[in-house]
Order: structure tokens, then sequence, then C-alpha cells
């Protein structure tokens, strides 16, 4: 199966490859036009914040039906 | 966390809950009830619509209980009774409570025509009369608006309708308990309040109606509210409400005057920062509307969220596609200024501590995004 652009971003600072959930958080937190992105573990370190409370976030996400995010 | 939302809702007065606790407790009786021990609760809403209608200048019998803020602006809308006439002028910026209740008369045949505002968002008179006709039965324009705070000039727009012999209604939702609200000195014939907004409790609200405004009753069934509004009272929140407004009103100037100590607060520290401030110097204390352009204002929020600050925003992401509130829109104000809108309200709980907090956190996204 081919792999979208999109899906073959990595992160910025570690160059970890970044799942859907990870690239979607990017744009919501920085703007949808965001050109850096950073993985879960390098974003919550950026923003001085938990995994868990990014984690929580993108769950907020998706229980709001936001489609960035995976079903 | 800190709240900065208060324009969506605020915290229930400690002695709020307290007036309530007996209605829900030992004094549950229902209100319309024969017997002795509903005395008590009749009372207690006979004593709520007292001091409410005092504190806005009203009669006691010029007030209705309502679920909240959005059945008053339907109620209002919808009730709207004038022989012969079947147009309704609305704000541009008004609360989607009024504005889809407009829609609602427009499927069944009214015509409705919409104001718009001057850029600070202020509605002047003399573009309201440009509107008005003899088939007009009601105009609607919001007291204060949800996002900006900005307070519109109701006494003349008021006078403005009444000239043409149409009903004044003015959603004071966002006002009622923040700024000094008379209805007789407003000259309205309607108005809508809601508890949670001046920290009361949540799923009440009131419509003032003028003696003599024709409106139809609201929803049939019991003699409550004397036949305008059946259903038991929710009388424990009804007390709960005018506890609030009574807290409010006596401490209204002192709040005021701190909140927009705050406000200067926390203007002052984003200087620097390239920013536009929405709205008119006349607004409610505390509420502002702010842009940055370039940003994305719901990145701000949840930016701000993660670092434990509760803010609003005047656009919204909806699946990756930002979409710019119609508040914003009919202000004119442009697309690249109105995506990186949001919204920060204090309130009377609010301390100085926690909007240098606001201002810093918001300082270091903005300065980075810049």
């Amino acid at each position: 199966m081919r792999m979208s652009a999109a899906e073959m971003i990595n992160c910025e600072v570690c160059g970890s490859r970044l799942i859907r959930d990870e690239i979607a958080l990017n744009k919501k937190l920085n703007g949808p036009e965001t050109e850096e992105f950073l993985c879960l573990e390098c974003m919550a370190e950026e923003f001085s914040v938990t995994v868990q409370d990014l984690e929580d976030k993108i769950e907020d996400f998706k229980e709001s039906g936001c489609t960035l995010f995976e079903d | 966390m800190i709240y900065a939302d208060n324009a969506a809702t605020t915290r229930l007065d400690p002695a709020a809950l307290e007036a309530m606790l007996p209605y829900l407790k030992e004094e549950y009786a229902n209100p319309s009830q024969p017997y002795s021990f509903a005395r008590k609760a009749k009372k207690a809403i006979a004593g709520a619509r007292e001091t409410i209608a005092a504190i806005l200048g009203a009669e006691p019998e010029e007030i209705f209980f309502t679920s909240g803020g959005t059945e008053s602006d339907n109620w209002a809308v919808k009730g709207t009774n004038l022989a012969g006439r079947n147009r309704i002028v609305a704000g541009a910026m008004e609360h989607h409570a009024v504005l889809h209740a407009c829609e609602a008369m427009k499927r069944q045949g009214w015509e409705v025509s919409c104001v718009l505002p001057e850029s600070d968002g202020t509605i002047l008179p003399e573009k309201l009369k440009s509107h008005l006709r003899e088939d007009t039965a009601l105009v609607t324009i919001q007291l204060a608006n949800n996002e900006t705070g900005v307070i519109e000039p109701i006494a003349p727009l008021a006078e403005a309708a009444h000239e043409r012999g149409a009903i004044f209604h003015t959603d004071a939702v966002q006002a009622v308990g923040h700024i000094p609200v008379n209805v007789r000195e407003l000259g309205v014939d309607l108005l809508s309040a809601s508890a949670h907004k001046f920290n009361g409790p949540k799923g009440i609200g009131f419509l003032y109606r003028k003696n003599g405004t024709p409106l139809l009753p609201f929803q049939d069934g019991g003699a409550q509210e004397r036949g305008n509004r059946a259903g038991t009272e929710n009388v424990a929140s009804i007390v709960g409400m005018a506890r609030a407004l009574e807290i409010n009103a006596g401490i209204m100037a002192e709040t005021a005057e701190r909140l927009r100590t705050c406000e200067r607060l926390l203007l002052g520290a984003l200087e620097g920062t390239e920013f536009r401030y929405n709205g008119a110097e006349n607004h409610v204390p505390g509420n502002m509307s702010l842009s940055f352009r370039g940003l994305d204002g719901e990145a701000i929020l949840h930016r701000m969220d993660l670092m434990g600050v509760a803010i609003s925003t005047g656009s919204a992401c909806t699946s990756g596609r930002t979409t710019v509130s119609h508040v914003l829109k009919a202000m004119g104000m442009p697309e690249e200024w109105a995506r990186g809108t949001v919204r920060i309200s204090l309130g009377r709980f609010n301390t100085e501590e926690e909007v240098r907090t606001i201002a810093l956190h918001l300082r270091k996204i903005v300065g980075e995004a810049q």
C-alpha cells in the first residue's frame, strides 16, 4: 500500500515517523497551516506537559468528531 | 486551573448554593399545592420574583421564570403576537438562541431582516431605522454581545422600534448581574436573562415582559407563571438565581472596577505582540475579544488549556477547516485577524495573580508563533 505525503512526516526533534493522530494534534495545537511537527514525547517536552495530557487531548478531539484523527 | 471563560458560564456563588439547599432537602413541596407544606416554597418564589424585579426596576408580575436564556429568547421571538405584522428585525451579531429562533419563524412565513453593526460592534439607531417598516412586529437586539462584550445603545434603539409600533426585545444574558440594567430606563418590552451567567445555577433564567406587551404563552399545561409558562417551578434554582443576582448587584461597581484593572494589566502585558482589541470602550467589564494576526484562535485555546487556562475562541476548526464566528464576520473583521481570535472573559472570582499568569502564557504562545 502506498503512503500519502501526510503519513510520511517525521518528528523534527527525534526523527521518528509520526502517526495520523500525532500529525492531527500538531495541526490542532499549532494551527492547520503548521509546517513543524513533533511526536508526542517531544511535544510533551516542548509544552511542559505529560504524554498523557496530549493523549487526553487527542481523545477529546476524537469525541468531538474531528476527522483529522484516527477513528 | 485558571478559569477565564466567564462569558460561557460562571462559578456558582456559595451563598446562592446555601440559599438553594433547603428547597432541595426539606422544603421540596410543589408550590402549586394548597396545603401548608407548600407555603414556604410558594413564598420563596414570590420573594425571588420581588428581588429580581426590584434590581431591574420592574414590577414582580413582569418577571417570568424560564429554564434559561435560550428559552427566554425563543419565547420572545416565537411568542411575538402583533396582529397584521409578520416581520422581525434582529441584530446580525445576536446569539444563536435568537438567530435560530428567527430562522424558525422564517420557515413559518415570517420575514427576517438583520442589522449589521459598525466595525466596533455597535448598532446605530439610524441604521436600525432603515430596517423598520409598518409590518415589523419585533426588533431584537442584544444588550451585550457574548463574544466581544460590546454594550449596545438599547434605549435609542428601543425608541426607534416603538416609533414604528414594534415590540422591542433585548437578550441581556451577558449583561444582567454585570452592568446596571433598568428595564424602564432601557425602554424595553421584553428582556432575557440567565442565572448561570451571573454566578447562579444552570437551568434557570427569566423573561421580563413589560405589562401590556402582547406575547403568546410559551407552553401549555398548568397555571404556573399565570398560565404563560406551564410546568412545576424549579424552586431551588429560582431562589439561587435571585440570591446570586442580589449579591452581584450589591458588589457590581467594585467588581467592575477590579475587572477593568485586570483588563489593563492583561492588555499591557501583551504590548509588543501584534494584536487588536475587538469591540468598543463601552463593554462588559472583563470581557475581552483579542485577535492575533496570522495565528489560529483554536490553537491558542488548546495551548492555553494545556497550560491550565480555560479561555474561548472566535473561530472553530472543524476537521481541519477554520470557520470564523458570525459575530466577527458581522463586524467586518479581515479573515487573517478573525482566525486568530480568542475571548478572555474574567469574572469576579478571578484574581490579579491569575491574570498575570494568563498574560504570561498568552504572551509565550503568541510570541513563539509571531
